[in-house]
């Protein structure tokens, strides 16, 4: 419930405030944790976390390679993904039995992890940076194009007559009706899979890969090296943020024509 | 209530239309031989209970639907898929949202291969101005009240000048006062361009104050149970509901109405 009404004193308290507030309290915790004779083995002392970038930016020299390596891999699978899985959400959309042949492969692969299915990719194509594509295409393949599809099998279908009544044939409805439409959800199967890209990165860089932030955090915990690996960890959240401030962006300027709730 | 002496080739010519829907349990008879003409200038008001079919019959003349069995024809052409001779207004709206009011009234004119860009914004213009929402020409459908939706969806079916309007509830969603303000705005429309219309309602009072004829429809199977002409003079507005002619064909039709709902109920 939404409470705030105008003049109240915690509205006029700035957004941001509270933002900042959060992390305040984060790093509070976080202290507390790291000062625990169990706890601390997992939360090593902040400063020391952000302190490891020099042993690994500096010292080993990887941490900026892990980085670009990991957003080459995703950026590429993650596009290769987007590229297949909307035309093929369209098509099971419009033709009953492209749907039946394969949501069923779809719904069967979704839901295996990634992680599984690596030696099989490596298995098939080799080591090194094409099993990574690989790995994340399918994955976000899978959640693209399901998101897609739901949106457009849950196009209005008074919009679709509307169109029709007014003259539009097959390809009209398509690209000035049913495509726009489905604008929203378009927007949301990216940031689903943006999502999918990041989190399936252990699994896509369990291929023998060189460099990469998810072969550097696994890497790091087998060496029990906590610091540096918390700060990969952090640095992986930090990018899935900076993603999805760039996709706000997109979002507001296709789909301010929404009807959405004020918040 | 005999109708005047008619020797024109009717402008829609609805035969034995029966539409059966086949469903997990059985089938449902949605309607059942209709038989009906409309003329031109016509304004047609059906009314009847709901699941009547009369959604249905709108449906299928607009080309929506097929009939099971049974044709219509319109202008004597045979229906078959939709055509921008039959114009829809549905309850609903139906606005594209990410469409300007100003677009959502030129979609089916950028569909005329034979209008320029200039015509096609100067027919635009036209009908927004006569639903009254030339300031609103670039604001989009979700900064729009229920009645300005509606207006911009009756300009947009209006703009690529049908010959037959079909209207599916078009005020069924709106509130009383918007409601009345609409009727009157359709009225005088009406009355100046005397286009055809099929207008669905399920208030009695509209339909009278509307019509040129008020069509019951019977409960299921849907049916036309009577054509009743509607003889209260024009010009009509909202003080014409004052008329004891206009008490008495309301208390006519509406105990009909009443009776099939009863029906329907059983």
């Amino acid at each position: 419930m939404n409470k705030n009404k105008k003049g109240d004193f915690v509205s006029r308290i700035p957004a941001w405030t509270w933002t900042v507030l959060s992390l305040i309290a984060a790093i509070l915790v976080w202290s507390l944790l790291s000062k625990g004779e169990v706890t601390g083995r997992a939360f090593p002392p902040l400063l020391e976390v952000f302190g490891s970038y020099t042993k690994m930016a500096v010292d080993r020299g990887v941490f900026w390679s892990d980085i670009a390596s990991s957003l080459i891999s995703s950026i590429a699978g993650f596009a290769l993904g987007f590229l297949f899985g909307v035309p093929v959400a369209f098509l099971m959309a419009w033709y009953r039995p492209v749907r039946n042949i394969i949501e069923p492969w779809i719904q069967f692969i979704r839901n295996i992890p990634p992680l599984a299915y690596v030696p099989l990719v490596v298995i098939a194509v080799g080591v090194g940076r094409t099993p990574q594509i690989i790995v994340i295409c399918i994955a976000t393949f899978l959640t693209i194009s399901i998101t897609v599809f739901q949106g457009v099998i849950n196009v209005d279908e008074t919009l679709i007559k509307a169109a029709r009544v007014l003259g539009a044939n097959d390809s009209v409805l398509f690209t000035k009706v049913i495509f726009p439409a489905t604008t929203p959800f378009i927007i949301t199967s990216v940031r689903l899979g943006i999502s999918v890209a990041l989190t399936t990165l252990i699994a896509a860089e369990s291929t023998g890969a060189s460099a990469g932030l998810g072969m550097r955090i696994r890497a790091l915990s087998s060496t029990f090296e906590t610091q540096p690996m918390m700060l990969y960890i952090i640095v992986v959240g930090v990018i899935g943020m900076l993603a999805e401030k760039i996709l706000k962006f997109f979002e507001r300027r296709l789909t301010s024509w929404q009807e959405k709730r004020e918040i | 209530m005999a109708g005047e002496e008619r020797n024109l080739v009717p402008k829609v010519q609805i035969k034995a239309v029966e539409k059966i829907y086949e469903g997990r349990n059985g089938k449902t008879v949605a309607l059942n031989g209709v038989n009906l003409d409309i003329y031109d200038n016509e304004f047609i008001c059906v009314v009847g209970p709901s699941g009547c079919g009369k959604s249905t019959l709108l449906n299928i003349i607009a080309g929506l639907h097929e009939a099971s069995s049974g044709e219509v024809l319109v202008d004597g052409v045979k229906v078959e898929g939709t055509g921008v001779d039959r114009g829809v207004v549905f309850q609903q709206y139906a606005l594209f949202p990410w469409l300007t009011v100003k677009k959502n009234v030129m979609f089916g004119l950028k569909l005329k291969k034979d209008l320029t860009d200039e015509q096609r914004e100067e027919i635009a213009m036209k009908y927004i101005k006569i639903v009254g929402l030339e300031k609103f020409v670039d604001a989009y459908p979700k900064e729009l009240s229920g009645g300005m939706k509606q207006r911009v969806a009756i300009a947009r079916a209006y703009a690529v000048n049908p010959s037959l309007l079909l209207m599916d509830e078009p005020f069924g969603a709106l509130d009383a006062q918007t409601r009345t303000q609409l009727q009157t705005e359709l009225l005088k429309t009406w009355e100046e361009e005397k286009k055809t219309c099929f207008f669905i309602t399920h208030d009695v009072e509209e339909a009278i104050l509307l019509a040129t004829k008020v069509i019951v429809m019977s409960a299921r199977p849907g049916r036309i149970k009577e054509i009743i002409d509607i003889d209260i003079p024009y010009p009509r507005g909202q003080e014409s509901k004052m008329l004891p002619r206009f008490t008495e064909l309301k208390n006519y039709i509406w105990n009909m109405v009443y009776k099939e709902y009863l029906e329907v109920q059983k």
